[in-house]
């Protein structure tokens, strides 16, 4: 046997488990014959990874049912084997799936929900950072303009179009299911971490563009400007001290520079 | 198998990482241990603070930026030693290395100071996908050379020798040319790594490929064998399955016998990857094993 040999053998035996063919180089076993043995990594694939990804998703899997998300499963499976190396990330691409799909016309919070649980999982090991204090905001009046700010590595922000986080929230607390429903318009929300704890909650418009606008390296000034599209350029200033002290005091900016 | 030629092979090969002072590869043992499981993190911690001697951490539970895991695992180690474990390595593979994963093994082992790596003597994949699973090998010269050069190149990376787990296995390959215990024995010394034993793998191949488990354990080198593995498995039909999800099984008791009176007092754990019980219960399991080595010693006095 050379190495490509090798190679080749293992893309046959690869091949049969992913799309469970027939694999001809398993030797004849006594008591049980070669296809049995290979159907106990076939089968052991699909139930591993269905199991992985209900392992990502409780809550989809709750809200779907076991059998519809196992369908789901499979056919994610399918199409995104899992190409990294620990399971903890298999499924990243299951909210685009679920966009993709053509459920997603009758069931749009199923892809929203699993946005959701995601980016919460996410937050849960995103790398760590300590926050800065409102301490960090005592800077020369001259310097406030040119500001920049580090938003903590947790801070993910989503617009859903559904009520999947009220769905999340119940299926979460066990309390009784609302009725699944598409919102009146888009809403915005803030994923972050405090200390351990994941936190999450409802952004008004102003704050969910100043915010991302900040995440993207912009300065105090320019969010001031922003904040214009909402306010009376008198309200601005008392807008922006407003929120900052709220993310700050949050835990959601990891660094302040007028550099 | 050319065990002459492949003799000759190892001995032109450079010896990478240096023996210790008494000439083994050996590394201290550490006693007996568990598997780290999430739901026992609070116990491991508060109530049962410090009632096994190490802990054998998942790598890839591990391999995350940060956030809680991470600071369990700091936690933890300043009350147990700590190894990694992985199933990712894909040592047995044909495509190229993860550097990347190499890379942030190398990290947590030196952040965790975990005492010692081990991996399986397995393939999970190739372009680029990962099963999740624990494939086994064809046992040939080819996979040996392949193998071991790999091995060689881990080892030369992370700066410290690997130690290799022999998997359970259901089928094996029309093309194999030896026994799993001579390649393992083999790929031992051609590598220069450690062992891991896990004796419940040994038993479940042993009854589903119909060889004799003692026979395995004879072919293996006593100065390579660092940890062992107790466990449990299902019967699916004709088949053992390796579930790890049930108590050590009393065939897997006479193997440990029969390991200790090989290897000797090597750091051994129960490793339930399933249907986890409560911490004492494992405890428990644990003094039987705590008792096989006592007996043994008291034995051999």
């Amino acid at each position: 046997m050379t190495s490509r040999d090798l190679a080749q053998l293992q893309k046959r035996l690869q091949q049969s488990i992913i799309g469970e063919t027939a694999f001809s180089d398993a030797a004849a076993g006594t008591r049980v014959n070669a296809a049995t043995r290979t159907d106990v990594y076939v089968n052991a694939y699909r139930l591993r990874l269905i199991d992985a990804l209900a392992a990502n998703f409780p809550r989809l899997q709750r809200f779907m049912g076991t059998a519809a998300f196992a369908a789901l499963a499979e056919n994610y499976l399918a199409q995104f084997p899992s190409t990294s190396v620990s399971v903890r990330w298999f499924g990243d691409r299951l909210a685009q799936f679920l966009r993709d799909d053509h459920t997603s016309a009758v069931a749009p919070w199923l892809a929203d929900l699993a946005d959701w649980e995601w980016e919460i999982a996410a937050a849960f090991d995103s790398p760590d950072a300590p926050p800065i204090a409102l301490a960090a905001l005592n800077v020369a009046p001259e310097e406030w303009p040119r500001l920049r700010f580090t938003l903590h590595p947790s801070v993910r922000l989503l617009r859903l179009q559904t009520n999947a986080v009220e769905l999340f929230s119940a299926i979460s607390d066990d309390a009784a299911m609302p009725e699944a429903c598409m919102l009146d318009r888009p809403q915005a929300y803030a994923i972050w971490r405090q200390e351990f704890e994941v936190r999450f909650r409802i952004q008004d418009d102003d704050e969910a563009h100043t915010l991302t606008l900040l995440g993207q390296d912009a300065t105090f000034d320019a969010m001031c400007g922003d904040l214009c599209d909402w306010h009376e350029a008198s309200e601005v200033p008392a807008r922006a001290a407003s929120l900052l002290r709220t993310w700050i005091t949050d835990g959601m900016i990891a660094g302040a520079t007028s550099d | 198998m050319r065990r002459g030629a492949s003799c000759q092979q190892a001995s032109r090969q450079k010896a990478l990482i240096a023996p210790t002072a008494n000439g083994s590869p050996l590394l201290s043992p550490l006693g007996f241990g568990l598997g780290l499981r999430t739901v026992h993190y609070e116990a491991l911690l508060g109530s049962h603070r410090g009632c096994v001697s190490w802990l054998e951490a998942l790598t890839e539970n591990y391999l995350v930026p940060g956030g809680r895991p991470l600071d369990f695992l700091r936690r933890l180690g300043e009350h147990y030693s700590l190894v990694l474990h992985g199933v990712s390595l894909s040592i047995g593979s044909t495509d190229p290395l993860n550097l990347e994963y190499l890379r942030q093994v190398r990290n947590l082992a030196a952040s965790c100071e975990a005492k010692w790596i081990s991996d399986h003597l397995c393939w999970t994949g190739v372009e680029g996908i990962n099963l999740h699973d624990l494939l086994p090998l064809p046992y040939t010269q080819e996979s040996l050379q392949h193998v071991a050069s790999r091995i060689r190149q881990c080892q030369d990376y992370l700066g410290r020798r690997l130690l290799i787990e022999n998997v359970s296995s259901y089928l094996s390959y029309a093309g194999s040319e030896m026994s799993e215990w001579e390649f393992l024995g083999e790929l031992a010394k051609r590598a220069d790594c450690l062992l891991l034993l896990d004796l419940n793998n040994i038993h479940v191949s042993a009854t589903n490929h119909g060889f004799d488990p003692n026979t395995y354990l004879d072919a293996l080198p006593v100065d390579r064998v660092q940890q062992i593995h107790l466990a449990g498995h299902t019967r699916h039909g004709e088949l053992l399955i390796d579930t790890h999800d049930a108590p050590v099984a009393e065939p897997v008791w006479q193997l440990y016998d029969a390991a200790l009176r090989r290897f000797g007092p090597v750091s051994t754990m129960i490793e339930r990857d399933d249907n986890i019980p409560p911490l004492e219960v494992l405890l428990e399991e644990l003094q039987r094993a705590r008792g096989a080595a006592l007996s043994l010693r008291a034995d051999a006095a």
